[in-house]
């Protein structure tokens, strides 16, 4: 039988476009608080780090909005 | 350490009325604590201005500074020209230090990371508590913004949102404005002339157009007349900081060619040529001279400040010699000195250019020009639309949108509609951060599988993930991974994080925890952020590193974690 990993305690951050999740990256300190980059414009967080997120993107004046995945 | 009181500090300020014992303020500043240290320099830099002799006495309190581990680690922290300003200031001249500051914060010399550590290192707080700092200008305002959102200095908050955004005007500021005049004396070896020491300093304590175009006149008459192109390049170094006080010392250079360039532009031509494209010759020197107020992302100045330039700066090519003015009739002749041998006619007088300057700025095409040029490539090319990438880079260095907005409206005083839509359409962009917490993420191995699941459309990434919402969750496993065994796990391997690297919480930041790092590093460039490496770690070794400053470390870590090897290496021992 061959596994296959299943994350179920992480978030996603999607940003609008790449220029954008370089930009906050960079400027945000956000680079400490994600957990990967997955593609240009999806980064995982820990539910851990939610707070932190928001607070920092807030900082920056920049709003989390929360979605769901249809 | 002891700390001295309020009153000693007083007598020791007062020690200094007539004959300051530099020894004994030494002894005693030497007692004091940072606090106390800066309240002392308070003291004996502004209440007893002027009554001892205050050069000594900073000079001694600036070698205190360097000798407090604090203070010092910020100075150590301060980019080389940052430093050699400030020493220059302090060393130089006869201001004091917290004078420095001042002039170098307005003068947009520290970098915000810079003006970060002033803050953190309680310096900035302490020159505003004791409301030194009266007018600070937009552009500190717009350093100061991101520092208030982050709640550092949320004590000035209230001051700043009171802030004009007109600029300081320059009678305001006497002591700066002398300062200012040492250090651009100073700094361009003019000071062993008397006399333009003299005007210089009238420059600054009368800064009118007419003061200043009678002292350039006299200027001229007195000292450059007869050597003026040899000191033109000197002349237009010096000149630039004058009318540009603000301006970063290092971008003099810059200035002094483009204005340079501007004027042979419009100067170095027959005078017939001149005259019947003076409109066409003004558009380029302006945009020549709004180019150089795209340096340094400098905003500074709205175009009722740049027209007002654009005419004294005009004047004063004619009070320098390039243009002659018969005092009888008026009439003017551009010399030969500038254009060979050349004899102009002077029919036309000299008042033709200057209401042609003049006119030019109820020119329509007068902002269109000045803004392309002044916000380069904010707006996207023939177009008003806002360019994001430029927004992003201002935001980048802490320009809001909100402030862009403001910016916009310093230049056109009412801010057209069209770019009122545009920042409003790119300020909805603060919702383009979205969060998805109803996602699971499914790491497959296996290569065709993943493509296959990819085939089928579901959100995929890096060739191995894919995510799919928790509602769907069972039927995706039902459907595409039957035949595997799922493992609910929580070791998500971060893949680009460098383990090695940790960011410091501010907050904590003391002088034991400096000094680790200061045996870690063989600079510290980046105070807050430290990456462990192999020769770091050597380093720390071979500085006396112990467990205890391991541990010490690990207490001040805000983000990022400590490679395991570290500790291991330091325990090794």
């Amino acid at each position: 039988m061959n596994y296959i990993k299943k994350h179920s305690d992480l978030a996603i951050l999607e940003f609008e476009s790449s220029e954008l999740m370089e930009h906050l990256l960079k400027v945000c300190g956000l680079q400490w608080l994600i957990v990967s980059k997955l593609s240009d414009k999806i980064a995982l967080i820990s539910p851990n780090n939610l707070e932190q997120v928001q607070k920092a993107l807030n900082d920056f004046g920049y709003s989390l909005n929360n979605f769901e995945v249809k | 350490m002891n700390t001295l009181s309020i009153k000693e500090l007083n007598r020791i300020s007062k020690t200094g009325s007539s004959e300051l014992d530099v020894n004994k303020s030494y002894e005693y500043l030497e007692k004091l604590n940072l606090s106390d240290l800066k309240y002392a320099i308070f003291l004996l830099s502004n209440e007893t201005r002027n009554s001892f002799n205050k050069v000594q006495a900073i000079k001694e309190i600036v070698s205190i500074l360097k000798n407090d581990k604090k203070i010092s680690i910020f100075f150590h922290r301060l980019t080389i020209p940052e430093k050699s300003i400030l020493y220059e200031l302090t060393f130089r001249t006869q201001i004091s230090f917290l004078d420095a500051l001042e002039i170098l914060v307005k003068q947009n010399a520290f970098s915000t990371l810079s003006i970060f550590k002033l803050v953190n290192v309680g310096i900035l707080e302490k020159i505003d508590e004791n409301s030194t700092l009266p007018n600070l200008n937009f552009n500190f305002k717009l350093k100061l913004s991101p520092l208030i959102n982050h709640k550092i200095i949320p004590n000035i908050s209230k001051r700043i949102s009171t802030f004009s955004k007109e600029e300081i005007p320059f009678g305001e500021c006497l002591p700066i404005k002398n300062a200012l005049s040492n250090f651009i004396l100073k700094k361009h070896s003019l000071a062993n002339s008397s006399e333009v020491e003299t005007f210089y300093k009238r420059i600054f304590e009368n800064l009118t157009s007419e003061s200043l175009i009678k002292d350039f006149s006299n200027l001229v008459s007195n000292n450059f007349k007869e050597v003026h192109k040899d000191c033109y390049n000197s002349w237009i170094k010096t000149f630039i900081p004058i009318y540009f006080p603000f301006y970063h010392p290092k971008d003099f250079e810059n200035w002094s060619k483009l204005i340079l360039n501007a004027v042979r532009n419009i100067f170095n031509e027959r005078q017939e040529l001149f005259l019947e494209e003076i409109s066409q010759k003004t558009e380029g020197f302006l945009i020549h001279f709004s180019d150089a107020f795209t340096l340094n992302n400098n905003f500074r100045f709205n175009s009722k400040r740049i027209s007002f330039l654009t005419k004294i700066i005009v004047e004063d090519f004619v009070k320098l010699g390039f243009v002659s003015i018969n005092s009888k009739n008026q009439k003017f002749s551009i010399t030969n000195e500038l254009l060979g041998n050349y004899s102009s006619d002077t029919n036309k007088s000299y008042n033709f250019i200057r209401e042609s300057i003049v006119k030019f700025d109820e020119l329509k095409s007068f902002k269109t020009i000045f803004v392309s040029n002044l916000f380069g490539d904010l707006f996207k090319e023939n177009t008003f639309k806002l360019n994001p990438k430029k927004i992003l880079s201002l935001t980048e260095n802490g320009i809001s949108l909100s402030q862009i907005e403001i910016l916009l409206k310093d230049v056109f005083f009412d801010i057209p509609e069209i770019f009122r839509v545009e920042i409003n359409r790119l300020s909805k962009r603060k919702d383009s951060v979205r969060l998805a917490t109803n996602l699971l993420i499914y790491e497959i191995e296996e290569r065709e599988l993943w493509k296959e699941i990819k085939a089928k459309g579901f959100r995929c990434a890096k060739g191995k993930f894919v995510f799919v919402t928790k509602e769907e969750a069972k039927n995706f496993e039902m459907k595409y991974l039957r035949n595997y065994q799922v493992i609910e796990t929580k070791d998500f391997k971060p893949l680009h994080l460098n383990e090695n690297k940790i960011k410091l919480d501010n907050s904590k930041s003391d002088l034991r925890l400096e000094s680790i790092l200061e045996k870690l590093t063989f600079e510290t460039k980046t105070p807050n952020e430290f990456e462990f490496t192999k020769s770091s770690i050597e380093r720390g070794k071979d500085l006396g590193i112990k467990i205890d400053d391991v541990n010490y470390l690990f207490s001040k870590v805000a983000f990022g974690t400590i490679n395991k090897e570290f500790k291991r290496l330091i325990l090794s021992e």
